[in-house]
């Protein structure tokens, strides 16, 4: 999905979080989280998850897909929900709509939140990431308007 | 020269780079764009169309039939150009030198155009960027500042443009409109040429030269052309284009400096593109929609746009086959085909959730849809607004129920949209909600039918009707985790709420309201609260609001809130409904039912509706937190502080009788009108005459009259069903209440209900009359905070409502009615001589003053009501009498004489016809006047003049003022003697009477002032005018209006007597003073600027003057439109100065709308009209109509002889103009006679210095001349000769035309009377 949008990418397990995360502040890449619900119960999982938790990384996504049609996920539905609040509880009163999305529910809605992601963080990036080249001349001042007063 | 076509770096010549730029939206910018790309293209030029409007990009539209990827699904643009750069500068490895110079590669992202154009020529387009579903949200979150700041963006958009120059001979760049970063790059840093597009209305005009100042100044080392082109210009209302046009041209004068006069004339003339409502709707090519050759299409008018751009190497578009034209075309009109985002969905209100969660259906199919409320749109603009919703989409849903086809709006759409199909290609899909039997047109096609259906079954059956594959849903989604909403067939599984009232009426605006707000909050409960009087209908909008949106919860649960305890064990109730463990305790149970919704167990899509709640402390501990909604309805109005309150208002007069019509079989709509008039709208009121006139087949007249004399008994019959009580119980029980917890709010209310049911201003009843009136029922009340107490007290049980910033307080019709009904005559009888005495003792302040008329506007609706007129207390007469004063002196000239008369008739009656009904007949005269009774104000001022001078004596005030209207009446009747001699002797009297200083004293001298003007003696205004101004100036100051006023009488006068440099400075001075006191808008100020330009084009400075009088004019149109007579007299201004520049034809046609606008207002032998018409005659002379001139010429000399006698200085000024006809037509003995009779008349009357004097000498000189006496010429030559250089000045034009011997004309521009 990400090669569609003319992106190299990446595969890393949640052991190689903190050194992707690392590696992608250096080489102004994105990152994206896919967490399995039910990892937020699993203590190490959830350690590792909330250390993210506590650092702010606007060009990097958490996707959390739920599958509906899972009857044990559907379950523990109150359980799971708390899990993914407490475990990214930051994430979820930043109100980051576009970087935090707890609640994917289907194939299609994936693809699209992660074209919105990708897109959105490299806009992000242009902001804040590591400028490596410039143009060869610099001097152009930003055109600015100004209407009636 | 021949184009070539261009190659890269080729030897050829860098191309242009031209920027379609508007300030506003819809000029027609991009059609322009479009259209100029196609005419240069087909003579030869390689074109790159730019769409830059990155946020609503639309070029391609116009393109469509010639590119492959129409939608733009796969095509990359402007955004990804600027997009790939910014990502190259992040990308850590550099081995390559090349990076930068690769990306600023234009042919890269560009597309051509499939159409052969002809000598090499073709049009390719950059188009915005990808149109996928993302680009939206790409492009809001593009940070410019930070890609020109951080990235050096700068220096790559300045490669870009040079790379565009290298390959292209022009570039089009349509841009965004505004103040954008993505419109300043677009007009400041890529540009040659910017056409900066803008329609003629002074707003976009103002916009337009701002921002092409702006670019200018920031283009001052590499400057810019920038050409302003006028757009969508209608010619609809002559005066206002013609306003419009001159105030464009006179704004960006600075901007086309390098032309002359005739050249800019011209640019202006070509560059002007017209408005053609066929091409507002459709994106089509003017080539293609146009047969070429037509001097009045839009294509002619881009093929001179073209040719301006092009310095003429361009000259037209070479035509297209015609065969190959009208192929094409179709391929045009040809509808887009049906695309993801284009589903229109129309409802009924009560339907929404049916549109929601069809919506939510195709939405999850991929499509877009948006909803469209049937009623949302009325009017005249019902076609255009439904054009726009309906415009671009491949399918409209039109939900048919029984609501949808009671609509009024629903047919005209229905016949709207299926007239927009093509044969083969429907675009409209019914779908049926119920089983209502369908009347035409609704049959004319299979509708899908949802009724009945199963949620799954409807699914299928319209994404079937929509041509949308349809994919099974795996298994059974269950509710708690759904987004969207249920399906609307079914209730919510928990469910108490009571029956729906199947008579329920519009409400549609609160219920969407309700619904935006309660949607609104996703995370934290915000109690929505309706508030209002009792039988407003609270109740029934919440639960007409559970029923129509129960597809969005899966719970609602109704709770009965008057007592905490059955809210309580209301709770409880839906523990048991929800399986939830029971509490030891009653409160327990409820903190267990608060804890579950607050988790969202079972699900968090719940809603509580608490009905009748009183105070806030008493519910709070029932509102659970979570992600559900509550909804509160009360009486009370602490509520408005509480929660997001809702004030429910009675019915609309619309709804009440959409309401009664459809309950009461065979009632007409007047007599719904009458009734819901008679109940003030309010719903429970309504709804009970409704069950009364069903049950009974009562008469409607009959039926009134019931109402009038047992309004009580009728509103206490049963009350309908949703309601537990009567309405008049309710409030009395209310009063009851009231009366023994606070007796002093109980009174306040017994008095307030002698008010009329308008707003009551609280500054009233904190007055110390009324407070006076209360003290004997609690004697804190001197204390103010006690009294808003009792305010709050009120609110309480909602007998009156309280504006949110408590400044007025307002009684419902029928309340009042049932609180007067519960006192006895005598009680009636005194608190209605309380009300009219605390309207009386009100500090209101003076009429004339403007500070005061905002209290007199608030006190203005009770004075009929609380029989104000009948009193014959003179503190309340008083009232009236300035009542009648305030109204005229606002303009509302008919109520005024009305009041009055009403009063007048009354007084005479009762009190006989004393001092202060003569007083309040002289209001009167006023007012009749000012709507141009002339007659009767005369006979009515004459009457009160003698009848007073008796009574009181001449020299008594109101005697005084009585004869200043007389005086006023005979100026109106053009009786201008008479007014002169009354007006002296009055002045007379006012000096003696009022004192010399005196406000009323200087006002009649004003009125004597114009008199004076208007019977020719210019000299005596002059003298009393500057004694009046004088006087003004040290009692009252410098900056008073009325100061400022009489500056401005006497400047007239000084131009009149030809004191031009006097009466300049004068009216400089008095002009900048006005706009530093009343503002650059104000009518003192334009009439004065008006004045100023008169004296300007006398001095000779035409160009100011028509500077000024441009300005002047587009502000008095916004102000007070064409048919004003200060506007007219403004316009003929304008016409004198396109004279006096040599544009005879213009000043011709502008004069005759002027007379024709006089026409409308004046008389026939009114000196304005006949002004107007002497100035005509002027004008159409020199055009050369000389037939024509010398008969408008007698008709004004006649006229002004006529109304103004022979010795005026306006018939004298007529007089030269015919002489000048006469001469004109070899009538040279005529024309010597009338100038010498008119010269010495001159001589007398104006004196032999005045220019009219001496325009006359000047042409008596030419006179004698041609008839052989030249002798008398060369005698008098000299002498006017050296007259003229003394007082116009050696270079002024009528001294040049002396010494030249040229006639003279003269024009008249009358000041106001």
């Amino acid at each position: 999905m990400a090669a569609d949008k003319r992106f190299h990418s990446t595969v890393a397990t949640i052991e190689q979080l903190n050194d992707c995360i690392a590696r992608a502040h250096r080489y102004n890449q994105m990152v994206v989280l896919l967490v399995d619900v039910w990892s937020t119960k699993l203590g190490r999982y959830q350690t590792v998850l909330h250390e993210y938790d506590q650092r702010n990384e606007p060009t990097t996504a958490v996707i959390i897909p739920r599958n509906p049609e899972d009857a044990e996920s559907q379950a523990h539905s109150g359980e799971l929900t708390e899990g993914v609040r407490q475990t990214f509880i930051n994430n979820a009163l930043r109100h980051d709509d576009v970087m935090f999305r707890s609640s994917v529910l289907t194939h299609e809605a994936f693809g699209a939140d992660l074209q919105v992601v990708l897109e959105v963080a490299r806009n992000r990036l242009f902001m804040k990431g590591t400028v490596y080249r410039l143009p060869p001349q610099q001097g152009f001042a930003r055109p600015i308007l100004e209407g009636p007063s | 020269m021949t184009p070539q076509p261009n190659e890269p770096n080729g030897g050829r010549p860098d191309g242009q780079i031209v920027t379609f730029y508007s300030y506003k939206g819809g000029t027609g910018r991009t059609m322009a764009v479009a259209n100029v790309a196609w005419i240069l293209a087909s003579n030869g030029y390689r074109v790159l169309a730019v769409d830059w409007d990155l946020e609503s990009p639309g070029l391609h539209r116009y393109f469509h039939p010639f590119l492959l990827d129409k939608q733009l699904r796969s095509s990359s643009g402007v955004f990804e150009m600027m997009r790939d750069f910014a990502a190259a500068t992040l990308e850590p490895t550099h081995d390559d030198e090349q990076w930068f110079g690769k990306r600023t590669q234009v042919l890269d992202y560009a597309m051509s155009l499939d159409w052969q154009f002809p000598d090499g020529g073709g049009i390719d387009l950059l188009p915005s960027g990808r149109q996928d579903r993302t680009y939206a949200r790409n492009v809001s979150t593009f940070d410019w500042p930070s890609f020109y700041e951080r990235l050096g963006g700068g220096d790559f958009i300045d490669a870009v443009g040079r790379n565009m120059r290298q390959h292209y001979d022009y570039v089009l760049i349509d841009s965004r409109t505004g103040l954008s970063d993505a419109a300043g790059i677009c007009t400041v840093q890529l540009p040659d040429v910017v056409v900066n597009c803008f329609t003629l209305s002074t707003q976009s005009v103002d916009g337009a030269v701002s921002v092409a100042r702006s670019i200018r100044d920031q283009r001052e080392r590499r400057p810019v052309r920038i050409l302003p082109v006028p757009m969508r210009v209608e010619d609809a209302e002559q005066i206002k284009l013609e306003a419009g046009r001159d105030y464009a041209r006179h704004e960006f004068a600075p901007f086309l400096s390098q032309f002359s006069a005739d050249e800019a004339s011209r640019y202006w003339g070509d560059v002007e593109i017209p408005y053609k409502p066929f091409f507002a709707y459709e994106e089509i090519l003017a080539p293609f929609a146009e047969r070429p050759m037509l001097e009045s299409s839009l294509l002619a008018s881009f093929e001179r746009l073209t040719r301006v751009l092009t310095d003429g190497q361009v000259q037209e578009l070479p035509p297209i086959e015609e065969q190959r034209r009208r192929r094409w075309l179709l391929e045009f009109e040809r509808p887009r085909p049906s695309t993801a985002n284009d589903v229109a969905v129309s409802y009924a209100a009560v339907d929404r959730m049916w549109a929601e969660w069809i919506a939510a259906e195709l939405s999850e199919a991929g499509l877009q849809v948006v909803l469209h409320d049937v009623d949302f749109a009325t009017g005249p603009n019902f076609a255009s607004e439904m054009e726009k919703a309906f415009g671009a989409v491949g399918k409209v849903l039109v939900l048919l129920s029984e609501s949808y086809v009671g609509s009024q709006q629903a047919a005209q759409l229905w016949h709207l949209v299926s007239g927009r199909e093509l044969a083969g290609r429907p675009l409209m899909q019914p779908i049926r909600l119920d089983s209502t039997r369908l009347p035409a047109p609704f049959t004319d096609r299979m509708p899908v039918d949802l009724s009945g259906a199963s949620a799954d079954h409807a699914r299928e059956m319209l994404l079937t009707a929509l041509e949308q594959p349809v994919r099974a849903r795996t298994a059974t989604t269950p509710d708690t985790t759904r987004r969207g909403p249920r399906f609307p067939a079914t209730l919510p599984p928990h469910w108490n709420v009571p029956q729906r009232n199947s008579a329920f009426t519009g409400r549609s605006s609160v219920l969407e309201k309700l619904r935006d707000r309660l949607a609104a909050s996703v995370t934290v409960v915000v109690p929505q609260a309706l508030h209002g009087l009792g039988g407003v209908g609270k109740t029934q909008v919440a639960l007409e609001y559970a029923y129509r949106f129960a597809a969005n919860y899966d719970l609602v649960w109704w709770i009965s809130a008057e007592q905490p305890q059955l809210i309580r064990s209301s709770l409880a109730e839906l523990g048991a409904e929800l399986h939830l463990a029971a509490g030891e305790n009653m409160s327990d149970s409820v903190r267990i039912v608060c804890d579950a919704l607050r988790q969202g167990r079972p699900t968090s899509r719940w809603l509580l509706i608490f009905d009748n709640v009183d105070e806030p402390e008493g519910v709070r501990e029932f509102i659970p937190q979570g992600a559900g909604h509550v909804l509160l309805t009360s009486r009370n109005q602490a509520w408005n502080r509480e929660a997001r309150a809702i004030e429910i208002d009675v019915f609309t007069r619309d709804e009440s009788i959409q309401f009664l019509t459809r309950r009461v079989r065979g009632l007409d709509r007047s007599e719904a009108a009458l009734i819901a008039e008679r109940l003030g709208d309010l719903p429970l009121a309504v709804e009970q005459a409704a069950a009364w006139l069903t049950a009974t087949g009562m008469a409607v007249s009959q039926y009134l009259e019931l109402l009038d004399t047992q309004l009580l008994r009728m509103m206490d019959q049963n009350a309908p069903s949703g309601y537990d009580n009567t309405t008049a119980a309710t409030w009395l029980l209310s009063l009851e209440r009231l009366r023994q917890q606070a007796p002093a709010a109980a009174k306040l209310l017994e008095l307030c209900a002698f008010f009329a049911p308008e707003p009551i201003p609280t500054s009233l009843l904190y007055s110390s009359r009324f407070t006076s009136l209360l003290l004997p029922f609690d004697p804190n009340l001197h204390d103010p905070i006690l009294q808003g107490q009792l305010i709050r007290e009120i609110g309480r049980y909602a007998l009156a409502s309280v504006d949110s910033a408590q400044t007025s307080i307002q009684m419902h019709r029928l309340v009042q009615a049932v609180v007067q009904d519960n006192l006895d005559e005598t009680q009636q009888q005194e608190n209605r001589r309380h009300v009219q005495e605390i309207l009386a003792a009100a500090g209101r302040g003076d009429p004339d003053v403007l500070s005061s008329w905002p209290m007199y506007a608030r006190l203005w609706p009770h004075i009929r009501r609380t029989e104000t007129l009948q009193s014959r207390d003179p503190e309340v007469r008083q009232l009236v009498i300035d009542m009648v004063r305030y109204l005229w002196r606002q303009g509302d000239f008919a109520s005024s004489q009305g009041l009055a008369d009403e009063a007048l008739n009354l007084w005479r009656r009762e009190v006989g016809e004393d001092a202060t009904a003569l007083l309040l007949s002289f209001h009167l005269g006023n007012a009749l006047r000012s709507q141009a009774s002339y007659a009767e104000a005369f006979a009515i001022d004459r009457h009160a003049t003698e009848r007073l001078t008796e009574l009181v004596g001449g020299d008594h005030p109101y005697s005084i003022m009585a004869a200043g209207n007389l005086s006023a009446d005979y100026r109106a009747l053009g009786r201008y003697d008479e007014a002169r001699t009354l007006d002296e002797a009055n002045l007379q009297r006012a000096k003696e009477s009022f004192g010399p200083n005196h406000d009323r004293t200087l006002m009649i001298a004003n009125n004597l002032g114009v008199s004076l003007r208007l019977v020719g003696d210019f000299r005596a205004a002059e003298t009393l005018d500057a004694e009046t101004l004088d006087t003004r100036r040290r009692v009252f100051g410098e900056r008073a209006p009325y100061t400022l006023g009489a500056a401005g009488n006497y400047g007239n006068d000084l131009r009149a007597l030809g004191k031009f440099q006097e009466s300049r400075k004068l009216l400089e001075n008095t002009l900048q003073i006005y706009r530093e006191v009343l503002g650059e808008g104000h009518a003192e100020t334009l009439r004065t600027a008006k004045h100023l330009a008169v004296t300007l084009r006398k001095i000779g400075e035409f160009q100011a003057a028509n500077a000024l009088t441009i300005d002047t004019l587009k502000r008095y149109l916004d102000l007070f439109g064409a048919d004003h007579p200060d506007a007219l007299s403004c316009l003929m201004n304008r016409a004198c100065e396109e004279s006096a520049m040599g544009d005879h034809r213009s000043a011709e046609q502008t004069a005759r709308l002027v007379i024709e606008g006089y026409r409308r207002i004046y008389s026939a032998n009114h000196p304005f009209l006949l002004a107007g018409i002497n100035n005509l005659a002027i004008f159409s002379r020199l055009c050369g109509e000389h037939a024509a001139a010398r008969q408008l010429s007698e008709q004004a000399q006649e006229g002004f002889r006529e109304a103004l006698g022979e010795m005026h200085p306006y018939t004298l000024s007529s007089q030269i103009n015919l002489a000048n006809d006469m001469f004109e037509a070899g009538e040279y003995a005529a024309a010597v006679t009338l100038d010498g009779e008119t010269w010495r008349n001159l001589e007398v009357a104006l004196g032999p210095d005045n220019p009219d004097t001496l325009a006359a000498a000047a042409n008596l000189i030419l006179s004698r001349r041609t008839t052989g006496d030249v002798a008398g010429a060369r005698a008098l030559y000299e002498r006017t000769l050296s007259t003229s250089k003394q007082v116009l000045g050696d270079t002024h034009p009528n001294t040049s035309a002396v010494r030249d011997g040229r006639r003279l004309n003269c024009d008249i521009s009358p000041p106001p009377t």
